[in-house]
């Protein structure tokens, strides 16, 4: 073979290569592309959240809390004179029906960018979607080892995902507790795939064994996987289904006198889910993923009496998502050299260490697009949950 | 999963669905008696047992009354609303085949709504209705709730099958089925029987509502899968029949409990389905026709 055709073969590859890591240079701003969503006087930003259905309490209160922090923000004269238009479409926490809506916000409302949104599997199924129409997708609430990455560039993330989620809080469980046997209770896919994961990246080596029954959502009998725990000698239970679900499978569970130790993902620790089925759950280990809403943090109490002032009443867990997740969909609007999506991009990519106090610090790079990667724990005792664990990363 | 598969299991796991089963047949049993004597199916029946039990946990939860007065004006709305439906709604179009499914699906929208509008969106722990009572025998706990339930779906089965069968009642009742013009030359009303078959149907929903709600939870939208196996019950076993259905709604319980134990939740409703198919494609088809009465 010849220099020439070696070297030739050696430069395809090196070029191949490049294409197939993706990119790795920060995204250049370009002030004078065209991009949709935005007039002289608004930004279009649009979220897909479940307002209808059994994950409904996510979505309405995570929405709720957003509006409130653009209120404040389009009261005190929006960003730059220009006022935030934000739309939240029902994607009824059904993958089909997110596919459909995110079109809708995309193709006929033409939102300038992504902010926000609630529920995995349902914002897993857009995000072929987005990607193509090259729009951000900024801070859902959408935990999954799929994203933050840059097999998703346009999606920015400050969910931590499940695996980290579980993997931190099953080590403090073993180390603490010292279980011999762990059951996972998980919506089947992704969300309970990643579970199962980080669990089993914690037990590793300790001789614990993890049980794992994949549960659809809106199940009406949960006595057979209460009988598949029971029957499976779980010291612990973990869960990760939605609120409603985890009520029943409690319930069940006491039905047939299976009273476990229980473990929960940071989704249980919501005023609405402690009303309904604090009773069931008490003791229970929560994940957090966000600042208590009690915490002495300054940045965290002007948070709670701006947002009180604004609605009149305490927030609760998923509205503090929503109004986070806003609140960077701000800064990186503010930061932005101007508003097109590869400035908003390369704004993104530039938060470095930004501290809201109700995330831990969040920072993306050129080739980062997860933003935070530590939870804490806490504990449900009574009609509230009390801090067993501060915010902690993997080591 | 199937190596671990033993008596006081298959014991457990029978038990819960034979308990969910009866409340299936007592639900079943109001769309049965609807069908047979108005010839509608109510695509809101499932909702108007979410306002008996919704409507109830409101009352008890927030204006305080006393949980049975509570209850009774639950099963109060949950009556009302069924007999409104037809004396309002289903008699008024009765000329015209399909529009009831058109209709009745428009007002299961708007209770589902009215529902999260008033009440919320969130799920509610409900009534314990005994399930804080409980046994262990053999190995095998019994719950108290699964006995109510249980106990439920026996007397409603057997009072709806006396009184059709047995008393002039069920005989006025058929035959304004039959032909409501003949019906009526007799002395039969057939439109305050049809009322009031209706009215029996919110009864049974509302009852099998709260039931549903003490084993799950309450909220807008909870009725929603049940009664789906509830039609479901209904379709297999045929809505002109009394026992095969009855018989259906047991054993759909039933299978997909233990299918679920055996194969997984995500077993359970491609079994259910798969079921369904294979019934409708083997019953003969005599089985599924409408029986054919000797006329007097």
């Amino acid at each position: 073979m010849r220099a020439s055709s070696i070297l030739k073969h050696v430069l395809i590859l090196a070029v191949l290569g490049i294409i197939l890591a993706g990119p790795t240079r920060a995204t250049e701003c370009k002030p004078d592309e065209k991009s949709p969503g935005v007039t002289g006087t608004e930004i279009k930003l649009g979220a897909l959240m479940p307002m209808s259905g059994s994950a409904a309490t996510g979505g309405i209160f995570g929405s709720a809390g957003a509006k409130a922090y653009y209120d404040i923000v389009n009261d005190a004269g929006g960003i730059q004179g220009h006022k935030i238009n934000f739309t939240v479409l029902d994607d009824q926490y059904q993958p089909a029906v997110a596919q459909q809506q995110i079109r809708t916000l995309l193709q006929r409302d033409e939102v300038f960018a992504i902010a926000g949104g609630e529920g995995t599997p349902n914002f897993l199924a857009v995000v072929p979607f987005l990607e193509r129409s090259g729009a951000p997708a900024i801070a859902p609430y959408a935990p999954s080892s799929e994203l933050g990455n840059m097999k998703a560039p346009h999606v920015f993330m400050t969910a931590v995902n499940y695996i980290t989620e579980f993997q931190i809080m099953t080590d403090y469980i073993v180390k603490t507790y010292k279980p011999k046997s762990l059951g996972l209770v998980g919506v089947q896919g992704n969300v309970g795939d990643d579970s199962k994961a980080g669990m089993e990246a914690a037990v590793k080596g300790t001789g614990v064994t993890v049980n794992y029954i994949p549960e659809v959502p809106g199940t009406p009998d949960f006595t057979p996987i209460a009988t598949q725990l029971r029957d499976a000698n779980a010291d612990w239970v973990f869960l990760i289904l939605t609120n409603a679900d985890t009520g029943h499978l409690l319930e069940a569970m006491k039905r047939i006198g299976y009273t476990p130790k229980t473990a929960g993902w940071a989704g249980l620790d919501d005023d609405d889910y402690i009303k309904s089925f604090g009773a069931l759950s008490q003791g229970m280990i929560i994940a957090e993923e966000t600042a208590k809403i009690d915490s002495k943090d300054p940045r965290v109490q002007k948070f709670v009496s701006d947002f009180k002032a604004k609605t009149g009443h305490i927030p609760g867990k998923f509205e503090e998502l929503g109004w986070v997740e806003a609140q960077i969909a701000v800064k990186a609007l503010q930061d932005s050299k101007a508003f097109t999506r590869s400035c908003l991009m390369a704004s993104l990519e530039s938060i470095k260490d930004f501290k809201t106090g109700i995330l831990p610090p969040i920072t993306f790079g050129p080739t980062q697009r997860q933003g935070v990667n530590a939870v804490g724990l806490v504990q449900l005792q009574g009609d509230h949950t009390v801090e067993v664990v501060p915010f902690r990363s993997l080591q | 999963m199937l190596s671990s598969f033993h008596f006081a299991t298959l014991a457990q796991v029978a038990i819960s669905g034979l308990a969910l089963g009866s409340l299936y047949a007592v639900a079943l049993l109001g769309v049965l008696i609807v069908y047979q004597v108005s010839k509608n199916i109510n695509f809101a029946y499932g909702q108007i047992g979410m306002v008996a039990a919704f409507g109830s946990y409101f009352l008890y939860s927030t204006a305080h009354l006393p949980t049975s007065l509570a209850m009774g004006f639950g099963i109060l709305a949950a009556v009302a609303l069924s007999a409104l439906t037809d004396f309002l709604i289903i008699r008024r179009i009765s000329h015209r085949p399909g529009l009831d499914f058109v209709v009745t699906l428009g007002e299961l929208l708007l209770l589902t709504s009215l529902a999260e509008l008033l009440l919320g969106t969130s799920a509610q722990s409900y009534l314990p209705l005994l399930s804080d009572l409980s046994w262990t025998v053999g190995g095998v706990f019994i719950n108290a709730n699964d006995l109510l339930a249980v106990a439920l779906g026996i007397v409603c089965v057997a009072a709806c099958a006396f009184v059709l069968t047995r008393t002039t009642l069920g005989i006025s009742l058929r035959a304004a089925a039959e032909d409501p013009a003949v019906a009526q030359s007799v002395g039969i009303s057939g439109p305050a029987l049809r009322t009031a078959t209706w009215a029996v149907a919110g009864l049974l929903v509302g009852v099998a509502g709260m039931m549903f709600a003490s084993r799950l939870s309450v909220s807008s939208f909870y009725m929603t899968p049940l009664v789906i196996n509830v039609f479901i019950a209904g379709m297999i076993g045929g809505l002109e029949r009394f026992w095969p259905p009855i018989g259906a709604a047991f054993f759909i319980a039933l299978y997909q409990a233990i299918i679920s134990y055996l194969l997984g939740e995500a077993g359970g409703v491609p079994a259910l389905f798969l079921l369904v198919i294979g019934a409708l494609s083997v019953i003969p088809k005599r089985f599924l026709d409408e029986r054919r009465e000797a006329r007097a």
